[in-house]
């Protein structure tokens, strides 16, 4: 594919001159990153001496005639067009008078890598803001004219501004510039063209300008048009886009960075898995997150790399337990949510897995207070709001402008008041994240949904039936149960038996009493190895089987019967145990099955029985 | 030493009263009117709204309703000058009845306002002089916006008992 050209990375060169050829334009020029896109419309002048005719010695050499007309003999690119002129590629020739070709050497310009930003030019959208007025002097087309263009522009045709009032930009030193850096200028020029081939109306354009430039904005309010210092300026220069090695591998690096911070956590988390039935892994987890966050605050962003403040840093680190076993996902539901549960009850800290943009619909969240539901929001959604207002109070600290002097220090006493401010702040957010033992002080911030509906779906208290059956009787023995979540453990619960009742081998006699005795009862738990008894009604209830081999005691729930160790219970016991003792013993299973228990509408004991009376026919 | 009985109107097992039952009788007995009320025998349903559990106090819409059970234990304890009617509550989920009364104090002005303290409900803080209550053990407080019955000391064994359940009781 032909490279197109810009200003900085092509040089012209004839072979017969001993000088330089500059570029010059005719029509308004496209901006990309600081250089100016080649159309057609360019035009060569030439200084210095020829030696294309002889010498004599009564006329010294002659000085190089070049003075072309924009006649381009080949490297015109014939899909992409700037208003409606051609752009030139690599390929791009000229012929001057004389008959020598004028060929392009391309080479890759001056860039600073780390920057992502040449050094030289202003923003695109600077230049189109130019544009506008230029549009109005009489040697430019007029408005008129303009419009027309705009409104008979074909596709891949682009009205853009022109750039001749603007300074020159400055050489370039391209012989330092290694292979890499061209690549990667092309690549990213490439994709800018890319974007403006599929421009479909104008109104686009300032979308791409404003997704591919820096606006001006992001520059602090620094005029820097008119800066003197703009050429040296760091800030400007200062990229307002993520770095890759920013976004890429950023857990990794924030692990790396953070080994004692890991160390410590390590410490207290293997003993807790000892001592549970899980093991669960860890992550590390950007307090401030990098893309959706951080990388959302352009100007932040620059001033975090004008300030050499690192994203990655063991400041900004907090670990957190995440999923070990390969195929977690592929788990249930339930399974997966009592997982979380369970190791956010052992370790006091945030589950981190999924988006820390999931959506709340604080309407569903029953437990709510009024204020909680207006200040619930997505953990980064909090975030920006937050570095929005922190880098709003740093602007206004240092309203001034951000050009280095060497004479005053100004930059490094700002960096380390910078650099402060974003640590203090991921201090503050850390300190939310790690008081999650009592989960509500952990408000607002809440990095996964399940650690969100920990905190606020479980439901408080509740009821349950256990079905025993009860050989002696040749029926089944009904026990009531109320549960109440502890305050100081999340996960436990603490079981009271309320009532019991008898009922026949098939559920078919007193199905008037045994209604009335489940009472307004969703969930029960039948202990009943073929997973084959029915209640009488199905109004609003929810079966679990409970199973027993062996002494090993599993829940079957929607065929997650297997590999679901947290719904097994191994009960040792030398003596025969009571339906009562063994309740006791199983309890955890009740509370990661009843954790999973879905808020829905509130449903009155005396209107349960009724409905479950009308389905039965009595 | 005076007290408080209050019903529980938010645990779901306990029935509960639609206002539509009693509409009739909740303003006088709010401002105990006795003269307002009829001795008749009521029958009333319980609401769909609520459980199918009887507790042994309930005060719907400012009607005392005593079980019958705990009626006959403090019946001999209650002054003379106490309204007594019967309600029959019938559940609305099971068609079970149980028998109730309708136990009716006198309102007494003996609210002392100069130790009192008159703040949201659970800041409050009630003095009475006990001198101006006289024999009443039952009474209710005039001046107040506190409608709640109000006992002394030898109701409190028998409320307190284990035996009956449904209602709790507060120390004034």
């Amino acid at each position: 594919m032909a490279k197109i050209l810009t200003e900085i990375n092509c040089q012209f060169s004839c072979p017969f001159l001993a000088g330089t050829i500059t570029l010059q334009h005719l029509a308004p020029s496209i901006t990309h990153m600081g250089a100016k896109v080649l159309t057609n419309t360019a035009t060569l002048t030439g200084m210095g001496i020829c030696s294309k005719i002889p010498p004599t010695p009564a006329t010294p050499p002659p000085p190089c005639t070049l003075i072309m007309s924009p006649v381009w003999i080949s490297g015109i690119e014939p899909t992409i067009t700037v208003n409606g002129i051609p752009v030139l590629n690599d390929k791009a020739s000229q012929i001057c008078p004389l008959g020598t070709k004028i060929s392009c050497i391309c080479h890759p310009p001056a860039i600073n890598k780390k920057m992502g930003v040449p050094s030289v030019d202003v923003s695109l959208a600077e230049l189109l803001a130019m544009g506008t007025d230029i549009l109005t002097d009489e040697d430019t087309p007029s408005s008129e004219t303009s419009d027309e263009t705009k409104q008979n522009s074909p596709k891949n045709t682009i009205q853009e501004s022109s750039s001749e009032t603007k300074q020159e930009s400055e050489e370039t030193n391209t012989s330092e510039n290694s292979e890499e850096d061209s690549e990667q200028v092309q690549n990213q020029f490439a994709d800018v063209i890319e974007d403006i081939d599929n421009v479909n109306d104008i109104s686009d354009i300032g979308d791409i300008l404003e997704k591919e430039t820096p606006s001006n904005t992001e520059n602090a309010g620094c005029d820097f048009a008119s800066c003197p210092h703009r050429n040296a300026c760091e800030y400007l220069k200062a990229s307002p886009e993520l770095y890759p090695d920013e976004k890429e591998g950023a857990s990794i690096t924030l692990r790396k960075n953070s080994r004692s911070m890991e160390q410590n956590y390590l410490a207290k988390d293997l003993p807790l898995q000892e001592q549970s039935r899980l093991t669960w892994g860890n992550a590390a987890h950007h307090v401030i997150s990098i893309k959706d966050a951080f990388g959302r605050c352009k100007q932040l962003v620059k001033l975090a790399h004008f300030y050499g403040y690192d994203i990655n840093s063991q400041e900004n680190c907090i670990f957190l337990p995440s999923n070990r076993e390969q195929g977690f996902g592929k788990q249930g539901t339930l399974y997966k949510q009592a997982s979380a549960y369970e190791v956010m009850s052992m370790t006091g800290l945030q589950w981190h897995l999924g988006h820390h943009n999931f959506q709340i619909d604080s309407e569903s969240f029953r437990y709510l207070s009024a204020y909680e539901k207006q200040h619930l929001k997505p953990y980064n959604d909090i975030l920006l709001e937050n570095l929005s207002k922190l880098l709003s109070q740093f602007l206004q600290r240092h309203a001034d402008c951000f050009y280095d002097d060497p004479e005053t220090m100004q930059k490094k006493r700002n960096a380390e008041e910078f650099i402060n401010m974003m640590n203090d702040y991921a201090e503050e957010v850390r300190m939310f994240l790690q008081a999650f033992r009592t989960p509500k002080a952990s408000f607002p911030y809440f990095v996964s949904r399940e650690a969100l509906n920990y905190t606020y779906q479980l439901p408080r208290t509740g009821k349950f039936i256990c079905a025993i059956f009860h050989p002696q009787n040749h029926g089944w023995k009904l026990l009531l149960y109320g549960y109440e979540r502890l305050a100081k453990n999340e996960y436990e619960i603490q079981l009271t038996e309320k009532d019991s009742f008898i009922a026949d081998y098939d559920f078919r006699e007193n199905i008037g009493e045994l209604i009335t005795f489940c009472r307004n009862v969703r969930n029960f738990f039948i202990f009943d190895i073929y997973s084959k008894r029915k209640l009488p009604f199905q109004t609003e209830c929810k079966i679990y089987y409970i199973h027993n081999e062996g002494g090993r005691y599993f829940i079957d729930t929607a065929g997650e019967t297997e590999s679901v160790p947290i719904l097994q219970t191994n009960v040792k016991a030398e003596k025969k145990l009571s339906s009562r003792e063994i309740i006791a013993q199983i309890k955890p299973m009740f509370s990661a099955v009843l954790m999973h228990e879905q808020e829905s509408r509130y449903i009155s004991p005396s209107m349960m029985i009724a409905k479950r009376k009308k389905e039965c026919g009595i | 030493m005076i007290y408080q009985i209050c019903d529980m109107p938010i645990v779901e097992d306990f029935i509960k009263i639609d206002f539509e039952e009693l509409e009739t009788i909740s303003i006088p007995c709010l401002n105990s009117d006795f003269h307002l009320l009829s001795k008749e025998p009521m029958k009333i349903q319980s609401s769909l709204n609520g459980g199918t559990e009887f507790p042994d106090f309930l005060y719907p819409f400012h009607v005392p309703l005593f079980s019958e059970k705990l009626y006959q234990r403090i019946q001999p304890l209650l002054q003379p000058n106490i309204f007594v009617s019967d309600v029959k509550i019938v559940s609305a989920a099971t068609k079970e009845q149980q028998l109730y009364q309708i136990v009716l104090p006198m309102l007494i002005d003996c609210v002392n306002f100069e130790k009192s303290r008159f703040k949201p409900i659970w800041e409050e803080k009630i003095c009475v002089h006990e001198n101006l209550i006289g024999n009443a053990v039952l009474f209710k407080l005039a001046g107040v916006s506190n409608h709640g019955i109000f006992f002394r000391e030898p109701l409190k064994e028998i409320l307190a008992s284990p035996e009956f359940r449904g209602y709790e009781i507060f120390e004034v």
